[in-house]
């Protein structure tokens, strides 16, 4: 975990310090706007695993997807559509006192989405939404002590 | 504890509000960072318990998930 963020950093760091001119229409540079995007998700991804019959455990799973999809983007100036494809992978092995829950999920993903540009900065801030369907499946084998179920 | 196997299948609709920013690297590359809150309508399936009350009974929920932190884009 730690060694993914510092070498993310480190990775962005060295790759924002080469960099010197912007995409973005309201930028000094006057080469050619570029309308579309392709994204790759990537980087530090916390992904929870649904709960085994009970919401008092929902939070109990957080797993790091370093790769999880594609997204593509078209600009309009400020407005963006999206589209994204993503693929979720887990496998985990809960083992405490008084909760085991071992196995894997996979869930596909896609995405559907506007965006919104609200600065004039380099660094652009924006907003959106996004529509989703995704399917997968879970399997697995879990346990808990009465108290919690 | 004894472990009871489950094998659920699941279909979710969702709707996530976002904000994000967008960093330039050069001319055509950027990374972008995003948090994101997910709002899911879902059904679930468990092929193990076929008689399950709750088996494909719609539901929603709010989630914090998935919360994509890092992406890094190519524009052309």
């Amino acid at each position: 975990m730690i060694r993914i963020i510092v070498f993310t950093s480190v990775l962005f760091y060295v790759l924002a310090s080469s960099g010197q001119n912007c995409h973005c229409p309201e930028f000094k540079d006057k080469r050619p706007y570029l309308k579309n995007e392709l994204g790759l998700k990537m980087g530090i991804n916390l992904y929870r695993t649904p709960a085994f019959r009970s919401p008092a455990l929902a939070d109990r799973l957080g797993k790091i997807n370093f790769i999880t999809g594609i997204n593509y983007k078209r600009h309009f100036n400020r407005n963006a559509i999206q589209l994204g494809l993503n693929y979720y992978f887990s496998k985990f092995n809960i083992d405490n006192y008084y909760y085991k829950n071992e196995g894997q999920g996979k869930i596909g993903e896609l995405k559907i989405g506007y965006e919104r540009i609200f600065t004039n900065k380099k660094l652009q801030l924006y907003y959106g939404a996004d529509l989703s369907f995704a399917t997968g499946r879970l399997k697995a084998a879990a346990g808990a002590m009465a108290l919690l179920l | 504890m004894t472990l009871e196997p489950y094998d659920i299948y699941t279909k979710q609709f969702g709707l996530s509000p976002t904000l994000g920013f967008n960093y330039p690297l050069g001319y055509r590359f950027s990374v972008s960072m995003e948090l994101s809150i997910r709002w899911i309508y879902y059904t679930n399936n468990d092929r193990e318990k076929p008689n399950a009350s709750d088996n494909n009974k719609w539901q929603n929920n709010i989630f914090f998930n998935p919360l994509q932190l890092l992406s890094v884009n190519y524009h052309f």
